[in-house]
């Protein structure tokens, strides 16, 4: 079976044909020689019925007149038939009468058949006629028969594998064909092939079939080979791109550190065989957080492609402008010979910021801090030599900003001191070297103190007594600032819950809040066990938010600052004015205060449109309740102004610079009510 | 006197023996001479205007003994063919036939007459052979003459004793001018004898 199953369809044909007339042929053949066999049987058996009726017919006499030698020549004639072995001849009475042997040998008794006839003599019985009869020719015969069938069938199966053999072209050429055409396809993968329909049977519908399933690979296969070559196109783009981007910064498309890197190498190399220098200048965009996170981040972006647009612009074509990132730029100038080119150059680029730049139709203004360094006079790698830019570009925005500087040792002094800031910050946080500071906010109405505005102050062990301006900037860098908050935000809580159990005062406390707190909900929960562990009224709390934090996460900057308000905490926009989107603040958030920001009130007593500009948000503010604090207030004809633009409440050091608790209290105990002229 | 005496009753009983083995042996071949009759009946075919009017074959025996009589009766109306053999004892009617008799044309002669014109057989014994012979004309021309002796006229089979055998002959000529035909088998028999 195995062997049939797996033999080929050719060999199958002839097996099948084989078998099918072999079993045909025995059965047909069978039956022939049975029939062959019976019609034997039957002539001998109707030869014997005869001739045994005619010595029965001839024997009637001779036995009614018992005539037994008449009877015997009678019957003797009967064994002319070798079949007849023996005849019994018995009268009415079924006596025997007579009985004769042929005397044959080799009889086989259980072959032996006995035939009995009537002797009828004018229709009456007068006796009966037995006859013992052997066929021996049967064996011959069946001989005879199997000889015959043997060679029937021989023939048969012989001559049908013969024919089979040749006629079974006609069905497996055409599956042969095919099969080869498959392998063909298979092996050259050349589906354009096609197969040949020899007939319109299965095997030639398979053929077509067969045909139209390679058209459609064929088709398929162009299809994906277009596909691939659009795909290839594609991926050569996108690896383009990708090496692109790998080299370029995506937003402006200027090179990135890896090819800063590359041709930092290069001009190093160049430098060093003529013996020149080139500079690695180090550029930060000045107020570019305040115009990102006031103006959005889309904002942010575009003037960063206007600043690279105008970057490259200014330099030569064998300089390189790359931005590493944020508002940080780098340019390579190559082939100095004197400072002075490095002077001119940056001369330019500084120049360049001069003018305005011109995003989404509106004005903005930006400077930019450049610090320089020089190869190889500064470092001989890339890291050095760049840190030593980082440096200088430090000093110029410690020196006021859009202001160029070359790096000189000196400056390092600087860079440790940042170091020192950061690191020590952590140690006066624990150790409370940080104090609460405390300015009086005035109610001109009653010249009473409404409150008072907490500012920090950093007792230094080594540096001494720094002003926020000194450590603030470095704590936002370093995310101590949270840290920071958290300490002024419980000493305040300390304060006021001393001051309640003292019966110092009763006035509010205002904090500031760094931007960094107003992306998640942590400073919220702080505040509110706060005010559970402390028993602080809420409304003795006034946290104070500069518009510009608000703008990195609006969504939930506002749910926070919601959060917060709902504690029936005071909320107060500081620094009001000196952002983009100050009125539309005043709408979306819940404030309770506004601060004018001090540089409207520096001018207020030379400036007829600042006063015009305070007596308008003075209005603004009374329109939408909002309580008013004029911030910065340092002379009585400020004083004055304020008071007649009807400003309700002042602070500024008129009244009191900031000043530790006790003194405070003090100033607190003697001022009250306040009285300006005590003050003055 | 005993030995007398058994010796006689010895010698009586062998006689009676012998007597006993006597009537059987005769009642046997009474038997067989009937059976030939009868049997002859089968292979014999009379013309057939000898049948008109009957539906017999009529089988006329003159004197025989009882052992015959009885034996004749047991083929009477036996089936022959198509027909019914019928035993028709003419022994009797013998004396109708005497010269005055016939002169006179009596009722009873002319039966006789009759009778005798049925005859399709007629088994003659030794004992009327010559009354057969003078009489012979009164039977008809297609009638079958067995006859147990040699002078009997126009005797077709000649049916006698051999020995302890009975035999026949048969005159194929005689029985072809009286328009009989003899079957082939009889004919063949007639040459042949059986033992008793």
């Amino acid at each position: 079976m195995k062997y049939f199953v797996n033999a080929s369809i050719r060999g199958k044909i002839i097996l099948i044909t084989f078998f099918i007339s072999l079993i045909v042929s025995i059965v047909m053949t069978s039956i022939t020689a049975f029939k062959e066999f019976a019609h034997f049987s039957e002539a001998f058996e109707q030869r014997v019925q005869m001739e045994i009726q005619i010595i029965s017919d001839n024997i009637g006499s001779a036995l009614l007149f018992e005539d037994k030698d008449n009877l015997k020549e009678t019957v003797e004639s009967l064994f002319q038939d070798k079949a007849i072995v023996n005849v019994k001849v018995y009268d009415a009475e079924e006596h025997l009468f007579f009985e004769l042997s042929s005397g044959a040998e080799n009889i086989q008794p259980e072959r032996i058949e006995n035939i009995e006839k009537q002797i009828v003599v004018d229709g009456e019985s007068i006796g009966i006629i037995r006859v013992d009869v052997f066929n021996h020719n049967l064996n011959e015969v069946i001989k005879n028969i199997i000889i015959a069938m043997f060679l029937n069938i021989t023939i048969s199966v012989v001559l049908a594998a013969i024919l089979a053999l040749i006629f079974q072209r006609l069905i497996s050429a055409p599956i042969l064909h095919l099969y080869s055409m498959s392998a063909q396809v298979a092996q050259t993968q050349n589906y354009g092939l096609r197969a040949e329909q020899y007939s319109s049977d299965e095997v030639g519908k398979l053929a077509a079939m067969f045909n139209h399933m390679l058209e459609k690979v064929e088709q398929r296969d162009e299809k994906l080979e277009k596909l691939v070559e659009m795909r290839t196109v594609e991926l050569e783009k996108l690896a383009d791109e990708f090496r692109h981007r790998a080299f370029h910064d995506s937003l402006t498309g200027l090179p990135n550190r890896a090819v800063l890197s590359e041709r930092f190498t290069l001009a190093a190399d160049q430098a060093l065989r003529r013996s020149n220098k080139f500079a690695c200048l180090l550029l930060d965009l000045d107020n570019f957080k305040t115009i990102n996170d006031t103006k959005g981040h889309n904002y942010g972006d575009k003037l960063l492609v206007e600043v690279a647009r105008r970057l490259k612009q200014t330099v030569r074509k064998e300089d390189l402008v790359c931005r590493l990132g944020g508002d940080e730029f780098v340019i390579l100038l190559v082939g100095l010979r004197t400072l002075d080119a490095l002077n001119i150059a940056t001369r330019k680029i500084l120049n360049v910021f001069s003018s305005d730049f011109y995003i989404k139709n509106e004005r903005v203004k930006t400077g930019v801090s450049i610090g320089a360094s020089l190869f190889p006079d500064h470092g001989e790698s890339l890291n050095s030599i760049k840190r030593k830019a980082d440096v200088a570009m430090y000093r110029a925005k410690d020196s006021g900003k859009n202001c160029f500087f070359v790096y000189t040792p000196d400056m390092q002094e600087d860079v440790k001191h940042r170091l020192m800031i950061q690191n020590d910050l952590v140690k006066a946080l624990e150790e409370e070297q940080l104090v609460l500071y405390y300015q009086p906010k005035i109610y001109l109405k009653s010249n009473k103190v409404s409150g008072c505005e907490v500012l920090i102050r950093w007792q230094h062990p080594k540096e001494g007594f720094l002003t926020p301006a000194a450590f603030i900037p470095y704590a936002e860098e370093s995310k101590l600032i949270i840290q920071l908050d958290y300490y002024v935000l419980r000493k305040s809580f300390e304060t006021l819950k001393n001051w309640q159990s003292k019966g110092v005062s009763n006035t509010s406390l205002s904090v500031n809040l760094s931007g960094r707190h107003f992306t998640n909900f942590n400073i919220v929960k702080v505040i509110k066990e706060h005010l559970a562990t402390y028993k602080i009224e809420p409304e003795l709390l006034e946290i104070e938010i500069t518009e510009a934090v608000l703008i990195e996460d609006p969504e939930v900057a506002q749910e926070v600052v919601s959060a917060i308000k709902k504690l029936r905490v005071r909320l107060s926009l500081d620094d009001f004015g000196t952002g983009y989107s100050s009125l539309n603040y005043l709408r979306t958030l819940p404030i309770d205060c506004i601060k004018l920001d001090h540089s409207f009130i520096q001018r207020i007593d030379i400036s007829q449109q600042d006063r015009r500009l305070i007596k308008g948000i003075i209005s603004l503010g009374k329109q939408l309740q909002i309580e008013l604090v004029a911030e910065g207030v340092e002379t009585e004809s400020q004083l004055e102004i304020l008071r007649a633009l009807n400003c309700d409440y002042v602070q500024g050091y008129y009244f009191l610079k900031p000043v530790p608790e006790t003194e405070f209290v003090e100033w607190l105990k003697r001022s009250e009510p306040f009285d300006p002229a005590q003050s003055a | 006197m005993v030995c007398r005496l058994f010796n006689c009753c010895t010698a009586l009983v062998i006689l009676l023996m012998f007597c006993v083995q006597s009537t059987a042996a005769e009642q046997k071949a009474a038997a067989m001479k009937v059976a030939y009759l009868y049997y002859f009946s089968k292979f014999i075919i009379w013309p057939k205007d000898s049948f008109a009017n009957t539906e017999h074959v009529n089988l006329c025996i003159g004197d025989v003994n009882k052992e015959v009589q009885y034996q004749l009766s047991t083929i009477n109306n036996k089936k022959v063919k198509e027909y019914k053999l019928r035993v028709i004892h003419i022994g009797g009617i013998k004396e109708n036939f005497n010269q005055e008799a016939i002169k006179e044309e009596s009722s009873a002669t002319q039966e006789s007459l009759d009778l005798l014109n049925r005859c399709h057989i007629i088994f003659v014994s030794e004992s009327m052979s010559q009354w057969f012979n003078e009489n012979s004309e009164r039977f008809p021309e297609y009638s079958l003459v067995v006859a147990e002796d040699e002078q009997v006229v126009n005797s077709v089979i000649l049916l006698h004793m051999r020995g302890r055998k009975l035999s026949f002959e048969i005159d194929n000529e005689l029985a072809v001018s009286k328009q009989l035909k003899i079957s082939a088998k009889l004919l063949k028999l007639s040459r042949k004898r059986s033992e008793l």
